[in-house]
């Protein structure tokens, strides 16, 4: 279902605010990968002038997930996973991004429910995972809490 | 980039517990079982999001041996992994993996286990084996199996009529079998599946010659050698009194399994009445004879015939179906209800037409694949279906991938007909697993 109905003028543009107040002026065909906003939209049967909050996102994690939501439009043909992971590393390699960014990438995807980019960043952490060469590598990599007993485990 | 306190505290340390449970429960998802395992040991909260997933997806779990690669997976490790997989695991499935491992479970009683596949490593050299003992270790460890299978395993079959509760067997490339340890076997076990079809060494294969003496056998999958090594069980088989699907693969000799079974002379009283569906796919030579022992099936409600193309891959060189045999085919099998010729050249619509004519039951007629000159075949069928006055229901007629344009359900001649004729583009035929060179005949119950 479509944010533009064929009997209206189509608005150009969606206005997102971050939980600081920056206001994101998105392109409709962009805020249509994000499933939460655009079901938001259709529920309201969009005036598209009104500003949609987003409390749970920070504005340079929003500035990343629109561009993610640019570069997969414009590689619209590219829907393959290994090229939405090439696409994704090339997305953390432009922002310098380390762990954190990942993390919070995440968060915003989940939330804001843009299906391709929780798909590329979960299989990214998957890969590193599987490339640690034992649990304690994996626990070091990613600091977790040992909080399970040793004894629990070993029979 | 991390985040900071006003007072310059300690920073705050990246973790990949931030995530919430949804999104861990996706990357976990992604890894492989034993994976999941080894994270859910780090964190009471991962283990918690392990199990979740583990609730509903670990009903089939496949094992290799390079999950187990890395160091840390030692003997106790991997004994703890099967142990904690086993209240939610129903089937196993053992690809290549180590047989040394399956030993390791030898004191284990996994009873909730019912299916079990040991697909051993067709490179043998160098790999431990798996043996007979093995056979019997499965026998305590799984004790309520019901369903085996067997590939690349050096065994005789001297332990297989232990498995008491068994009810499917399968054994593929087990090439040391010993033809005198299937007497047990047949008649000890309730077994309603046998499959010994697939890669079944002819140098040293084993004579099934007391495969009748398993009554409750309702499908079974032998070579056209099982049939008549020492002597000939055709008969006994078609007199097993549950027998539903019979699948003979044959390299060399369809012809010769054909006639033992449809033939009259040949086949107990009643017996080849009593088979209503039959498929085959393969290349033959000699389409005139197949058809001529085809036509004893006078019962045949169901025929699906799948060629194949002598050359490989280029969509040409399909084999051809003459007006003539088909027209004489038709004349004896009036019963079908489904006519599938896929992968076909006809050499006019007339031929494939007669069945139209003479079987009045006949509901689905698929040439997917086929090459039936096109639209003149679908107004040809049109124009005889006019005329049958007592058809109840529409024919379905499958065009998929064949010289039939799939457009061709929008012309308004064919909108018109729709309670004559229901053409469909898009289903392809149920059988998906056309091993070539195999006939499958289905049995009245």
């Amino acid at each position: 279902m479509s944010l533009t109905p064929d009997d209206c003028e189509e608005p150009k543009f969606v206005q997102l605010k971050t939980c600081e107040g920056f206001i994101h002026d998105v392109e409709t065909c962009l805020v249509e990968q994000m499933g939460t906003v655009r079901d938001m939209l259709l529920l309201e049967c969009s005036d598209s002038t009104d500003v949609i909050p987003l409390a749970k996102i920070e504005w340079w994690i929003m500035k990343m997930v629109i561009h993610w939501c640019r570069l997969v439009q414009d590689n619209s043909a590219q829907k393959e996973a290994r090229d939405r992971s090439s696409m994704f590393i090339e997305l953390l390699e432009e922002a310098k991004g380390d762990d954190e960014v990942v993390f919070q990438l995440l968060l915003a995807a989940n939330y804001l429910n843009v299906e391709s980019l929780l798909d590329a960043g979960t299989q990214y952490l998957a890969d590193a995972i599987t490339t640690c060469g034992s649990a304690e590598e994996i626990r070091n990599r990613f600091n977790l809490q040992n909080d399970i007993p040793s004894d629990e485990y070993e029979p | 980039m991390t985040s900071t306190t006003d007072r310059d505290t300690a920073p705050t340390v990246t973790s990949l517990l931030q995530l919430n449970d949804d999104v861990l429960a996706l990357i976990i998802r992604q890894l492989n079982v034993f994976q999941q395992y080894e994270i859910g040991r780090l964190n009471r909260r991962l283990e918690s999001v392990v199990q979740t997933i583990w609730r509903t997806r670990v009903r089939s779990v496949v094992l290799q041996d390079e999950m187990f690669r890395r160091s840390t997976a030692t003997n106790a490790r991997f004994l703890a992994f099967i142990l904690a997989l086993v209240p939610h695991m129903q089937r196993m499935c053992c690809q290549e993996l180590d047989v040394r491992k399956l030993r390791l479970l030898s004191s284990q009683n996994l009873d909730r286990i019912t299916h079990l596949e040991w697909l051993g490593d067709s490179n043998r050299r160098g790999r431990v084996r798996f043996v007979d003992e093995d056979v019997r270790l499965i026998g305590r460890v799984f004790p309520k199996l019901r369903r085996l299978k067997l590939r690349n395993c050096q065994i005789t079959g001297k332990y297989l009529c232990d498995l008491e509760q068994l009810s499917e067997l399968c054994l593929d490339d087990c090439q040391f079998l010993e033809s005198h340890h299937f007497r047990d076997l047949f008649r000890q076990l309730r077994l309603r599946k046998f499959d010994i079809m697939e890669d079944c060494d002819e140098v040293n294969c084993c004579d099934l010659v007391d495969l009748h003496l398993c009554p409750t056998l309702e499908h079974i999958k032998i070579a056209d050698y099982h049939l008549c090594m020492e002597s000939d069980i055709t008969q006994q088989l078609l007199r097993l009194p549950r027998l539903q699907k019979l699948s003979i693969y044959s390299k060399n000799f369809v012809f010769d399994v054909l006639a033992r079974i449809a033939r009259p002379a040949n086949s107990p009283a009643r017996a080849a009445t009593l088979i209503e569906g039959f498929r085959f796919s393969g290349v033959l030579h000699d389409y005139g004879r197949f058809f001529q022992e085809l036509a004893n099936l006078r019962q045949l409600k169901r025929l699906e015939l799948h060629g194949q193309s002598d050359d490989e891959g280029d969509g040409q060189g399909l084999q051809v179906l003459g007006d003539q045999i088909l027209s004489q085919l038709s004349n004896q099998l009036t019963s079908l209800t489904e006519l599938r010729l896929c992968g076909y050249q006809l050499e006019s619509p007339s031929g494939v037409l007669e069945f139209v004519t003479k079987c009045r039951q006949l509901k689905i007629l698929d040439v997917t694949r086929s090459r039936c000159h096109g639209e003149l075949f679908v107004w040809r069928c049109l124009g005889i279906l006019s005329k049958q006055r007592w058809r109840a229901e529409p024919l379905e007629l499958w065009i998929r991938q064949s010289d039939i344009k799939s457009d061709i359900v929008h012309s308004p001649r064919c909108l018109d007909s729709v309670r004559l004729l229901r053409i469909d583009a898009k289903q392809i035929g149920p059988s998906l697993d056309c091993k070539s060179g195999v006939l499958k005949f289905i049995f009245v119950r």
